[in-house]
C-alpha cells in the first residue's frame, strides 16, 4: 500500500508539471505562430487572414519605387513593390532598410499586416542571404518563373 | 594530382574506422574482435583525415579552380586569411572540419596516459564508429574534391557576409564544442558497459567542461557577428539554427551541475550519462537543421535534399544506440533519497527546469516542420513565443543560482540557512532600490530582470569576498568555487546585457540630409557626407558621422556600404561605438531617389543599452569552464 502511494505521488509529481506545460507552450505557440502565403491565398483567403503574416513571391519587374513620408515625426523614405506569384499581385509598402540582396525579379518574403486596401505593411523584408540559398518559399517560386520562361 | 590524394585519404579513413564500426555492432553479438587495436585505427585515420584537410586547404590557398567548391567559394582575388577560412566557409568543406575535429578529439583521447587500455579501447570503438558514419556521408554526399566540369579559369567568391574575421573563427569553435561531445557521448555509453564504476565519471569530466568552453566561445562568435556583420542591431534573432546551438548548450549546462555528483549518487549518474547522450543528439539534430535546409532560416545553405535525409538516418542510428544503452542503466533504482533543502536538491531543480526550457525551445523550434508535413501549413514560430518561454523560467533559474551556492550538501536547515544569506539579501534588497531608483526609464519587465541580474552579480561578489577576504585563513579559495562563482557572475551580467539591448534598445530611422543632426539619447549624430574608398576586393561607400554629446565631438564613426566586385553582392558594415551603458550603431542605407540635390539618405540609428555586458559575460563563462577544465584534467584517476 505505501509503496503503491508512492509510486502515485511519484507520476502525480511528473505528469502535473508536464501537462500544464505543455498547455502553457500550445497555447502561446498558437499565439505566436507566423503563417506563410502566396499572394492568391491572401486574396483567397482574405476573411481569415487578419493578423500578423508572412507574404513570399518575385518582386516585379520596375514595381520598385519610393516615396517621401512621415513616419514617427520623422522625414523617411517608404518603399512600394508588388511582390507576385505570377497569378496574382499583392502591393507592399515598407518603411526601413532593404536587405543588401534585395532586388527586382527575385525571391523575397516580406512579414507584416495587411489593411483593408489589401496593401501589406511590412515590417521585415528578407531577402536572400547567400547568393546561393533560397528559402524554400521562395525556390518554389523560382521554379514557376523558370516554367513561365519556358514557354 | 594532389587533389585526388585528398578523397583517396577520405576513403582510406572510411574503410579503416569501418572496422571499429563492424566490431561495435558485432561486439552485441559477443563475436571477439580483440585483436583489433583501436588506438592505432584512431592515430592512422586522424591522420588520413588531417592530411585530407590539409590537402583541400592548399588547394584554396592555390586558387585550384579544378575544384567545385574552389570555384564557388573562392576567388584569386580574395584576401590571403579569406582563402583558408573559405575552407570551412561552405558545405563540404565544413563538413570535412567537422569530422576532422572529431578525429581530432579521439586522437587526443588515445594519448592520455593513465586510462585503463580496455576503457581506452572501449571509447575509441565508439568514437571510430561515429567517424565513419560522417566520413560515408562526406564520401557519399558531399565530397570536397569533386571535379568541376569543365574546370574554371576564375571563381565566383567567397560570400562577402564570410569575409570578416569574426565569422572566420566562429565555425572552429562552435565545431570545437558541438564535435566534442561526440566524445562525450562515446565516454559515456563506454561507462554504461563498464557499469557500477563510478571512479571512472573522472574521465569524462575535463572533456565535458572543454567542450562547454568552446561551444560558448562559439555562440558567443556567432552572435557577435551577427550584432555587427547584419547591421540588424540585434544580437539573437531566435532564428532556428541559432536555437538549435543554444539547445546542446542548456542540456551542457545542467551537464556540468550534474556531473560533480555523478560519483557520489547514482541518480546523478543516470542524469549526467542522459545529458551527456541528450547533448550530442542535439549538436548533430543542430548540423542537421542547418545543412539540411528543411527550416527557413538565415544560415541555410544551398542545399541537396539526399543530404538532409541521411544526417535524419545518422541521427535516428545515433540516438536509438544511445538510448538504447541508456536503459541499461535505467533498471538499478537503489540511489541515495534526496532533500529537497540541499545542494543536491537545488541542482535536481535545475536539471528540470532546465530540460524543460529546452524541450520547449526544441518544440518551438521543431514545430514548423510538422506543420509543414503533417497539416500541410506553412509556418513560422517567432521571437514573442520564445521570448515568452525564457522570461519566466530564468525567474527561479536566477533565484537558484542566488541562493544555490550557500546552501550546504546533505541536508541543510532553513534558519540556518537564512542566517547564512542575511547579508546577501540585505545586499540584494540595496541593489533593488538602486536598480529602481535609475530605473533606466524601461517597462516593469526590464526592472524585473535588472533587479534579478543586479541580485546575482551582486551576490556572487558576496559569494568571492567571503573567500578573499576570509577572516579564518583556513577557507581557500579552490579551482571549482571560482570556477562557480565566475559563471553565476557571467549569466548575471548576461541577463543585464540582454535586457537592456533587447528591451531598452531605442532605435531611429530617417531621411538624414548632409549636415542633418539626430539626437538619439543623449548623442547628438551628425551626417557629414558619403566618400568612396577603395577596399582590397571591394568598393566601398563610407558615411561619415560625427558624434557629439554635450556640445564636444567625441567620436566619428563611419559605417559603410561594401560592394564586391567579383560576387557582384553588397553588404552593410554597421559602425558601433561601444560604451559600458551602451552602443551607439549607424547602418547607412540608400541614397535617396527622390531628392534632385543627392543629399539625402537613409540610416538607421540604434542606442542598444548594456550590449557590451553580453560579450563580457562569455568571456567570464569560458573562463569559468577553462578553470574547470583544468582542475579536472589535472586530478585524473
Amino acid at each position: 500500500m505505501k509503496k503503491k502511494n508512492k509510486r502515485l505521488k511519484t507520476l502525480l509529481l511528473f505528469l502535473v508539471p508536464i501537462f500544464t506545460g505543455a498547455t502553457i507552450i500550445f497555447y502561446n505557440l498558437k499565439d505566436n505562430m507566423v503563417f506563410f502565403y502566396s499572394p492568391t491565398e491572401i486574396l483567397d483567403k482574405s476573411d481569415e487572414i487578419k493578423s500578423f503574416v508572412r507574404l513570399g513571391g518575385m518582386v516585379k519587374k520596375g514595381s520598385v519605387s519610393k516615396e517621401n513620408t512621415f513616419f514617427n515625426g520623422a522625414n523617411v523614405e517608404e518603399v512600394s513593390f508588388i511582390i507576385t506569384d505570377f497569378k496574382n499581385e499583392i502591393e507592399v509598402k515598407y518603411i526601413g532598410i532593404l536587405p543588401d540582396l534585395f532586388k527586382e525579379e527575385q525571391g523575397v518574403v516580406v512579414q507584416g499586416n495587411i489593411d483593408e486596401m489589401k496593401v501589406m505593411r511590412a515590417t521585415e523584408v528578407l531577402a536572400k542571404h547567400d547568393e546561393n540559398y533560397m528559402p524554400p518559399e521562395i525556390e518554389a517560386i523560382e521554379s514557376i518563373k523558370e516554367k513561365i520562361n519556358d514557354i | 594530382m594532389t587533389s585526388e590524394l585528398g578523397i583517396v585519404f577520405l576513403f582510406l579513413a572510411l574503410i579503416l574506422s569501418s572496422f571499429s564500426f563492424i566490431k561495435l555492432n558485432f561486439g552485441f553479438f559477443n563475436i571477439n574482435f580483440s585483436s583489433l587495436c583501436n588506438i592505432k585505427i584512431t592515430n592512422i585515420v586522424f591522420t588520413l583525415i588531417f592530411s585530407s584537410f590539409i590537402i583541400l586547404t592548399y588547394s584554396f590557398i592555390n586558387s585550384d579552380f579544378s575544384l567545385d567548391v574552389v570555384v564557388n567559394n573562392s576567388n584569386s582575388q580574395l584576401p590571403f586569411i579569406y582563402k583558408i577560412t573559405g575552407v570551412w566557409g561552405n558545405h563540404e568543406g565544413s563538413i570535412l572540419l567537422w569530422l576532422l575535429v572529431m578525429a581530432f578529439f579521439g586522437f587526443i583521447f588515445s594519448k592520455i596516459r593513465n586510462i585503463n587500455n580496455e576503457f581506452k579501447e572501449l571509447v575509441l570503438t565508439i568514437q571510430n564508429s561515429l567517424i565513419f558514419l560522417v566520413s560515408l556521408f562526406i564520401v557519399f554526399t558531399s565530397n570536397p574534391f569533386q571535379k568541376s566540369f569543365p574546370p574554371k579559369i576564375e571563381g565566383v567568391d567567397l560570400n562577402p557576409l564570410l569575409q570578416d574575421p569574426g565569422l572566420a573563427i566562429h565555425p572552429p569553435f562552435l565545431y570545437l564544442g558541438y564535435v566534442g561531445f561526440s566524445i562525450v557521448y562515446s565516454i559515456s555509453l563506454a561507462l554504461i558497459s563498464n557499469k557500477g564504476n563510478f571512479k571512472f565519471i573522472e574521465i569524462l569530466k575535463p572533456w565535458v567542461f572543454i567542450s562547454w568552453t568552446f561551444l560558448t566561445i562559439g555562440i558567443g562568435l556567432g552572435s557577435w557577428w551577427a550584432y555587427y556583420e547584419l547591421g540588424w542591431g540585434g544580437f539573437w534573432f531566435w532564428d532556428p539554427v541559432e536555437n538549435a546551438s543554444l539547445l546542446p548548450w542548456l542540456t551542457a549546462s545542467t551537464l556540468l551541475h550534474t556531473i560533480l555528483l555523478a560519483n557520489k549518487n547514482s541518480l546523478f549518474f543516470k542524469w549526467t550519462i542522459f545529458l551527456a547522450i541528450f547533448t550530442f543528439i542535439l549538436s548533430l539534430l543542430g548540423t542537421f537543421l542547418v545543412r539540411s535546409g528543411v527550416l527557413v532560416s538565415v544560415h541555410a545553405f544551398a542545399n541537396d535534399p539526399s543530404r538532409g535525409l541521411f544526417i535524419l538516418f545518422l541521427l535516428l542510428v545515433i540516438t536509438l544506440f544511445g538510448f538504447i544503452k541508456f536503459l541499461k542503466i535505467l533498471d538499478n533504482k537503489n540511489h541515495k533519497e534526496i532533500n529537497f533543502l540541499s545542494r543536491e536538491g537545488v541542482i535536481s531543480l535545475n536539471s528540470i527546469f532546465m530540460l524543460s526550457l529546452t524541450f520547449t525551445i526544441l518544440i518551438g523550434t521543431i514545430y514548423p516542420i510538422f506543420s509543414n508535413v503533417i497539416l500541410d501549413k506553412k509556418i513560422s514560430v517567432g521571437a514573442p513565443f520564445f521570448n515568452s518561454i525564457l522570461s519566466p523560467m530564468m525567474i527561479p533559474l536566477t533565484i537558484g543560482m542566488i541562493v544555490g551556492p550557500f546552501i550546504k550538501w546533505g541536508r541543510d536547515d532553513l534558519k540556518f540557512l537564512i542566517n547564512r544569506i542575511r547579508y546577501v539579501i540585505i545586499l540584494i534588497l540595496i541593489s533593488s532600490l538602486i536598480i529602481w531608483y535609475l530605473n533606466f526609464g524601461g517597462p516593469i519587465l526590464s526592472i524585473i530582470f535588472f533587479i534579478l541580474g543586479g541580485s546575482l552579480i551582486a551576490s556572487s561578489t558576496y559569494e568571492l569576498s567571503l573567500f578573499l577576504f576570509s577572516v579564518k585563513r583556513k577557507v581557500k579559495l579552490s579551482k571549482k568555487i571560482l570556477s562557480q562563482i565566475l559563471a553565476h557572475l557571467g549569466i548575471g551580467i548576461l541577463i543585464i546585457g540582454v535586457t537592456g539591448s533587447s528591451i531598452l534598445k531605442e532605435e531611429k530611422i530617417q531621411f538624414q540630409s548632409i549636415g542633418e543632426e539626430i539626437m538619439i539619447k543623449e548623442f547628438n549624430v551628425k551626417f557629414l557626407g558619403v566618400r568612396s574608398v577603395e577596399g582590397e576586393n571591394y568598393i566601398s561607400q563610407m558615411g561619415l558621422f560625427d558624434i557629439s554629446k554635450g556640445g564636444n565631438i567625441i567620436k566619428r564613426m563611419t559605417p559603410e556600404k561594401r560592394f564586391y566586385n567579383s560576387g557582384k553582392q553588397m553588404t552593410t558594415e554597421a559602425a558601433i561605438s561601444s560604451g559600458i551603458f551602451g552602443d551607439l550603431y549607424i547602418a547607412l542605407g540608400e541614397r535617396s531617389e527622390n531628392d534632385p540635390d543627392e543629399k539625402k539618405w537613409t540610416t538607421r540609428i540604434w542606442y542598444n543599452p548594456f550590449t557590451l555586458w553580453i560579450w563580457m559575460s562569455v568571456i567570464l563563462l569560458a573562463l569559468a569552464g577553462l578553470i574547470s577544465f583544468v582542475r579536472f584534467s589535472q586530478s585524473r584517476l
